[in-house]
């Protein structure tokens, strides 16, 4: 980031921020809690959470200092800790600030006053905003089980997560498989022969599949494949598990595919211009070795990046395809839970898939580190 | 092929997309007009409907002209997709000048709040925001889009102020005594507003799938069709009437098909590192 500074404070802004955000996390609470004794107690659970969190993101600073840890690594993991934070607050938020009373929604209007009461109490929010933050987020985050559901049977929103997880990312894996092995021929391809029909055919195909919503993609598949060629059996049937994969992961992985194909087009297309190319050429070096070598090498880095970003689409998407294909999943979880009002587990799942998806992006920051030592010098 | 033809050829993208950008606003504009059937009054003799020359497009389950729901969705899919860009350009375009010219603490605080924004999958949070929203208007879709859809757009300007504000012409304004607000107005935001446009379009594609999203997973506005709404009935029924299902993504993928067309062709038109045109 370039930071041009009209004249040179004592400290850059970037630091100065740093110091006082280190110094409002605990004040706030502990200043919020003062003004209203009701919440005087959670402020103080807060402040300390605070010094906590504190104390995580100065302890990596440390390590850095004195070399333990790269400089790239600790500012990523600093601002992991500050993203996490910010996210799961904006989840807080969002289903608290949101209009309508989630009281009103589950019970209806027509409700009795103690059945009110009672859901109100059971949904923590009779209590101030301050002790919500603490004991109903927090302390559920904080204690693994995400808090509980909001059923007649209540249980840990954690359980329900575990029990659902296995199928979403068999299902993301198998989507990101099918993109991979579209992406990667087709934008070879379409780089290798440019401007041909092989490449106009490619980027049309990039350019049709992010338009195409993954809630048409699957219904038009089912029509094609099951139902009028019969080659693959219903995806819903169960005692045929990989060909009722298929479908699913084609319907989820051609979204990515189209943007990964653009992505490796455009990227060799960038290397194969590169010096160290013509020099390999001019070396004489066999074309298939060139690019083995010199090109898919430098080419794909970009590629793992824009793989990682897009981990997001795909948690997304497979929400939506569960849905067409009425897979369970996380995704299936998170509606039903919507359906019913059941906000605990909304607020849990929501905040797995925010944080999973945070966490797979500083992955991706660190592989591409790793790969690209280039990446290790700049900021 | 001659000079002309060429020409032509290479904005072919350029006219389809527009034309097929124009096509959704005239239907969203004049739905009332050219829906060639009434979508609140059912005709239960008349259900699922195969299409035929009085109904070009079959019927729904209640016997509902799928032609007319699909000209009212576009209404829907307009408002969203120009409701949603129109508030975060302006939100983002506003904050991004502001933390691209200022720099220091305001620069800081807004680039920390991005981040997490950014690092938000962005329909998860609309998710989050329409599923505690008792019958969600289509205001609300649009508020719930924009929560995190103005960042991108602050990002970008943020970084093309930045490279703008050193040079010569804004120095010379400033030296002439000009405000910041003033300099921002009349002398940065001009230079910037050609990849906001860009990106705009794009982001008037990708409101209008995200809502399409949002209805078929059942939390869209309430109350007037969508285009992701119909797919989500189209879905219960495509076995018998393949056209429930096969029609409205119809719509969906043209409209998103040219907006994107006219972006890609507006990019590369503005875009100073590619030597044609």
């Amino acid at each position: 980031m370039i930071t041009p500074a009209p004249r040179a404070p004592a400290l850059p802004a970037r630091a100065r921020l740093a110091f006082a955000a280190a110094v409002a996390l605990p004040a706030i609470p502990l200043l919020w809690g003062a003004l209203q004794p009701s919440a005087r107690a959670s402020g103080l659970d807060l402040a300390l959470e605070a010094l906590v969190v504190d104390a995580v993101a100065f302890g990596f600073w440390g390590l850095g200092r004195v070399g333990l840890l790269p400089a790239f690594l600790v500012r990523r993991l600093v601002s992991l800790v500050i993203v996490l934070l910010g996210a799961s607050t904006l989840v807080f938020a969002a289903l608290r600030l949101a209009p309508g009373d989630p009281v009103d929604s589950i019970l209806g209007e027509q409700a009795s006053a103690e059945a009110r009461a009672e859901l109100t109490a059971s949904l923590c929010l009779d209590a101030p905003l301050l002790t919500q933050y603490d004991d109903c987020f927090w302390d559920t985050v904080l204690d693994g089980s995400l808090g509980r559901t909001f059923d007649v049977t209540p249980q840990p929103v954690i359980d329900l997560i575990v029990e659902a997880f296995p199928a979403t990312a068999e299902l993301a894996l198998a989507g990101m498989l099918v993109s991979l092995s579209i992406a990667l021929p087709l934008g070879l391809l379409a780089a290798l022969r440019r401007a041909t029909w092989v490449d106009h055919t490619a980027t049309g195909f990039a350019m049709l599949g992010v338009a195409i919503p993954a809630f048409w993609l699957g219904p038009m598949l089912i029509l094609a494949f099951t139902v009028h060629l019969d080659w693959l059996p219903n995806p819903a049937r169960t005692d045929r598990p990989i060909a009722a994969l298929v479908l699913p992961a084609l319907t989820l992985g051609t979204a990515l595919s189209a943007k990964l194909t653009r992505m490796v087009r455009s990227s060799l297309l960038e290397v194969l211009g590169d010096e160290y190319v013509v020099t390999a050429r001019a070396k004489g070096l066999p074309e298939w070795l060139i690019l083995v070598k010199h090109v898919l090498r430098n080419a794909l880095i970009p590629v793992i990046t824009v793989l990682g970003i897009q981990f997001g689409a795909l948690l997304t998407g497979a929400i939506v395809t569960e849905k067409v294909f009425a897979r369970p999943g996380v995704g299936t979880l998170l509606l039903d839970a919507i359906q019913q009002r059941d906000y605990p587990t909304v607020q849990g799942t929501v905040l797995l898939i925010a944080t999973s998806y945070v966490a797979v992006n500083l992955l991706t920051d660190v592989l591409y580190a790793v790969i690209d030592p280039r990446v290790r010098l700049d900021r | 092929m001659t000079g002309a033809r060429a020409r032509l050829v290479r904005r072919l993208p350029y006219w389809a997309g527009g034309a097929l950008l124009l096509l959704l606003l005239v239907a969203a504009i004049g739905a009332p007009w050219l829906a060639p059937f009434p979508v609140d009054r059912y005709d239960l003799l008349d259900d699922l409907a195969a299409p035929s020359a009085q109904h070009w497009l079959g019927t729904d389950e209640n016997g509902v002209d799928l032609l007319s729901l699909i000209v009212w969705g576009a209404r829907v899919a307009a408002m969203v997709g120009l409701g949603t860009v129109g508030l975060c350009a302006s939100v983002g375009v506003t904050l991004g000048a502001i933390s691209g010219y200022y720099g220091g603490l305001i620069d800081e605080v807004l680039m920390r709040i991005i981040d997490v924004l950014m690092a938000f999958p962005g329909i998860l949070l609309a998710i989050l925001v329409i599923a505690v929203t008792r019958e969600p208007s289509v205001a609300a879709v649009i508020f719930a889009l924009s929560v995190t859809g103005w960042a991108g757009y602050a990002r970008l300007v943020r970084g093309q102020v930045l490279s703008l504000r050193e040079r010569p012409f804004v120095m010379a304004a400033r030296a002439m005594g000009a405000s910041g607000p003033w300099i921002i107005a009349r002398h940065l935001l001009p230079n910037v507003m050609t990849p906001v446009i860009v990106q705009a379009t794009f982001g008037i594609a990708g409101a209008i799938l995200a809502e399409a999203g949002l209805s078929f997973l059942g939390l869209g506005p309430d109350g007037v069709p969508s285009w992701g709404a119909l797919l989500d009935q189209g879905a219960r029924y495509f076995l018998v009437s393949e056209h429930l299902a096969i029609f409205p993504g119809l719509a969906i993928v043209l409209t998103v098909l040219g907006i994107n067309l006219l972006g890609d062709a507006l990019r590369d038109r503005w875009d100073p590192r590619r030597p044609e045109q």
